[in-house]
């Protein structure tokens, strides 16, 4: 192997997965061994460094159980919750209908009762001989012609 | 060939009774995975209340579909495969926090930083602090299933089978993911330097 390990080679070395080949070439290189060596450590004090960070006092793990094991209750209980919630809006809506139909009936009687009071009204004045608005014209008219006969029947009487 | 379906009934059956007793005793999986999933999490979102708050989500995801689990890998490659998918799904509803971390001082690399080789020499402290730094960095520029995939391999140190299966992934597409993670990590020094 004159050239140095590429991507898949480099990678086989590090997973721990190399052939012969590659194996042979790291113990005559040393760039590559370097490099391996490099990329091996780094990984090393990553991992490190992130277990570090991910490291949390024991009240912490004993919350994060308790907040599991709470919410896990809460799953059970939350059918339950949601058909009481559903029954109790179903009663809380037949309720509100219920009460909200029960004036309908009179207001109905009331309804009709205005109905035939208009009914009654448009057939009296459908019967009259002139418009209501006209009645106060028709007395003046009335009152008109009973003067004029009044005063032509005493010249008639001459 | 009837003793061998007995068999596979009969281990099908001792396999089913292994998970609902798993299952059964929620609190003692919790107690020994909740380091894992916390780390892993932590380790692909870098945020610690994010961590917390999906690893609680994992655990109620795995009790709530527990039924759904065949037993065809173990219950803690099944947990890490519920904690990747959370992980991923919080990346994408929180596409705003690239910029509250582009606009913050600190996206926690510094706690991570300070915690290298503090009783080393000033100058052996100094380079691994920059060996961490450089690694950080590459692996905060891998895409999502990269990341997923390295901090798999080489955080929890699993095999590349359980990462396929942790990741729904082919062995092969795995080993792909960290040839280009490694090359990412190898290549990410230089081309900083070369900036």
């Amino acid at each position: 192997m004159s050239t140095h390990l590429n991507e898949h080679q480099f990678g086989d070395l590090i997973l721990g997965t190399s052939n012969t080949a590659t194996a042979g070439h790291i113990e005559v290189c040393d760039v590559c061994r370097a490099e391996a060596e490099t990329v091996r450590l780094a990984i090393s004090r990553y991992r490190e460094s992130v277990r570090q960070s991910a490291e949390r006092d024991e009240i912490f793990w004993v919350r994060q159980r308790l907040a599991i094991k709470q919410r896990r209750a809460r799953l059970h209980c939350a059918p339950y919750i949601r058909w009481f919630a559903t029954a109790a809006m179903v009663l809380v809506v037949s309720t509100a209908f219920l009460v909200t139909r029960t004036p309908r009936p009179a207001q109905l009687a009331n309804t009709d009762e205005a109905d035939n009071v208009l009914l009654q009204g448009v057939q009296s004045d459908v019967e009259r001989d002139y418009p209501a608005a006209l009645a106060p014209a028709v007395l003046i008219d009335e009152e008109r012609n009973s003067v004029l006969s009044a005063s032509a029947e005493p010249s008639s009487n001459h | 060939m009837e003793q061998l379906t007995a068999t596979a009934m009969e281990n099908t059956q001792q396999i089913t009774g292994c998970i609902v007793a798993e299952f059964e005793n929620f609190d003692s999986l919790v107690l020994a995975e909740q380091r894992l999933i916390y780390r892993v999490l932590l380790a692909m979102l870098r945020d610690p209340d994010a961590a917390d708050n999906l690893t609680q989500e994992c655990f109620l995801k795995a009790y709530e579909h527990r039924k759904r689990f065949r037993g065809e890998c173990s219950v803690r490659t099944w947990l890490v495969r519920i904690a990747v998918n959370l992980a991923r799904d919080h990346v994408k509803s929180r596409r705003w926090q690239f910029w509250r971390n582009f606009f913050s001082a600190s996206d926690g690399s510094e706690e991570l930083l300070e915690q290298v080789a503090p009783h080393a020499s000033p100058e052996r402290s100094l380079l691994a602090r920059e060996r961490l730094a450089h690694v950080l960095a590459a692996v905060e520029y891998l895409p999502e299933q990269q990341r997923a995939v390295f901090v798999l391999r080489f955080m929890e140190e699993m095999s590349i089978e359980e990462i396929a299966v942790a990741m729904s992934l082919r062995p092969a597409t795995v080993k792909t993911h960290l040839y280009r993670a490694l090359s990412a990590i190898k290549g990410h020094p230089n081309e900083r330097r070369n900036r």
